[in-house]
Formats: C-alpha cells, sequence, structure tokens
C-alpha cells in the first residue's frame, strides 16, 4: 500500500516532472492522479479519496488558489494537504496561500528529497 | 538591462538545464557562438512586475525533443510536437521565475504571461534578436538561444 496523490498542473510537462520525481522519491505510492486545472482536480476528489494535492497556482479554467478555496469549503476534502509547486516565489503570495488553507509552497524545479520530506511532513507512513 | 543580468540569466539557464531537464549546457563567446537555426522554435514569455520585459528561448525543433524525451523518459522520436513545445514553455516558465528570484528575491510580485512557442525562420530570428541582450549556449550538439526584450 502507498499513498494517493493528485497532481494538479495545465503543463503535462511539470505533471510528468513531478510525477517522476514523486518516483525518485522514495514516496510509497498506490496511484498518481493527474488533473489540468482546479475544475479537473475537483471533479477527480469527488470520484476519489486522495492522501495530499500539489498544485499548480496559474492554470486556466480554475486557479490553485481557487481549488484550495473550495477544497476547504468542502467537508470531505477540508482537511486534505494541499502543497503548490510554482514558479512565483513573492512572499505576499506565499501569505495569501497560506491564508486560504495552503499547507506548504515548493518552487520550481523541485527535488526528490523536498518532495519526500513534504510528503512525511503531513502524512502519517502509508498503511 | 545590465550586463551583470544577462551574466545571471545565463548562470540561471545553465542550472536550470541540469537540474529540470538533465541536460547540460555550454556557453559559447561571440566567436564560437553557433549560427541561428534555418527554421527554428521561438518561446517567449511576458513579466511585469519591478522590472517589465519579455523572456525568450530560441531553438531547433531537435532540442525540445530532446528535452521532453528526458522529462518523459522516452526516446526523441517517441515525443510529439506538442509535448515538445510543452516542454520548452515548461522550461521557461521555470528559468523565468528563478531568474527574478535570483535578481530580486521573494518580494516583489511578478505577473507572468503564459508561455508561447512559434515557428521562426532564419531572417524572423534575427529581426527579432537584433539589439537584445542575449546570450547562446550548446546543449549536447544543438543551439539553444537566450533573449530579454521589452
Amino acid at each position: 500500500m502507498g499513498y494517493n496523490i493528485l497532481i494538479v498542473d495545465d503543463s503535462l510537462t511539470a505533471r510528468t516532472f513531478i510525477a517522476r520525481t514523486l518516483e525518485i522519491s522514495g514516496v510509497e505510492l498506490q496511484q498518481v492522479y493527474q488533473a489540468r486545472n482546479g475544475q479537473e482536480a475537483l471533479d477527480l476528489l469527488q470520484r476519489e479519496w486522495v492522501d495530499i494535492v500539489f498544485a499548480d497556482i496559474n492554470m486556466p479554467v480554475m486557479n490553485g488558489l481557487e481549488l484550495v478555496r473550495r477544497m476547504r469549503e468542502t467537508e470531505l476534502l477540508k482537511a486534505v494537504p494541499v502543497i503548490v509547486i510554482s514558479t512565483d516565489r513573492s512572499a505576499q503570495r506565499m501569505n495569501e496561500l497560506k491564508a486560504a488553507g495552503v499547507q506548504a509552497y515548493l518552487t520550481k524545479p523541485i527535488t526528490p528529497e523536498e518532495l519526500k520530506a513534504t510528503v512525511e511532513r503531513f502524512l502519517q507512513p502509508a498503511a | 538591462m545590465s550586463t551583470d543580468n544577462i551574466t545571471t540569466l545565463g548562470e540561471v539557464t545553465v542550472e536550470i538545464l541540469e537540474r529540470f531537464a538533465f541536460m547540460l549546457g555550454d556557453p559559447t563567446e561571440e566567436k564560437t557562438a553557433p549560427a541561428l537555426p534555418a527554421a527554428a522554435w521561438m518561446a517567449t514569455m511576458q513579466f511585469i512586475g519591478p522590472r517589465r520585459g519579455t523572456l525568450g528561448l530560441a531553438t531547433t525543433a531537435a532540442f525540445a525533443h530532446s528535452m521532453a524525451a528526458n522529462l518523459f523518459g522516452r526516446e526523441p522520436g517517441e515525443v510529439n510536437d506538442e509535448e515538445a513545445a510543452d516542454a520548452l514553455k515548461e522550461f521557461l516558465n521555470v528559468t523565468c521565475g528563478d531568474y527574478l528570484h535570483e535578481l530580486e528575491g521573494n518580494e516583489p510580485i511578478y505577473d507572468l504571461s503564459a508561455p508561447v512557442v512559434v515557428p521562426a525562420d532564419r531572417a524572423a530570428l534575427q529581426a527579432r534578436l537584433a539589439g537584445r541582450p542575449q546570450f547562446a549556449l550548446n546543449v549536447e550538439g544543438q543551439p539553444l538561444f537566450v533573449f530579454l526584450g521589452d
């Protein structure tokens, strides 16, 4: 068994990079889901249980900030950790995201060590 | 745009090439700079904040396919043009974010546009790069031109 992880980014390259970095990191994975924007992520979260979400900020249709706000308004998704992975490093943006309910913020390109440490920080060992 | 800025951009580009795309980029001198490709892919994006401008890349389709192949864990021949263009856009996006961070730190907010990729012939590239701060890298046998604009 391992974790169910959702990666949300409009770039196929970014999603693939994060998924491959997760594999390399040694994090125990059960299922890695991918979504191209916040709306696709919400649709998927209604069907599948996910342990942690890695999301970009700037995406068409629904951005990462709106995704987090919607998740925090939804009883079943309130406690799911959301980690933003973005190129935007401004302190003001990070504060805005934390206020909306984002647990942590990583900047691209992320490393396997950063991803593993983040998963271990927010999740109990996989059953 | 100062010489220091283009030097910083060069250092950031080489580092992101290695960390993100697992590729080695060799800086070239003016005398040894590669020729502009006859048929290129040009990727650009705008940044708006305390500084305002455009960051651009010009390279070959072969480079973009090699980068995508590295990122997706496939052979270059197994990558289609859409995937290769997406890889080039994401590389530009990451490079732009890192470049602005190196110049300005964490305080300023920048709005970054979505990167776009368009085909460009040599004449169009020459016109776009003329008089712009720029440098060229040799990346595993393929040219990569990086430039700043208004």
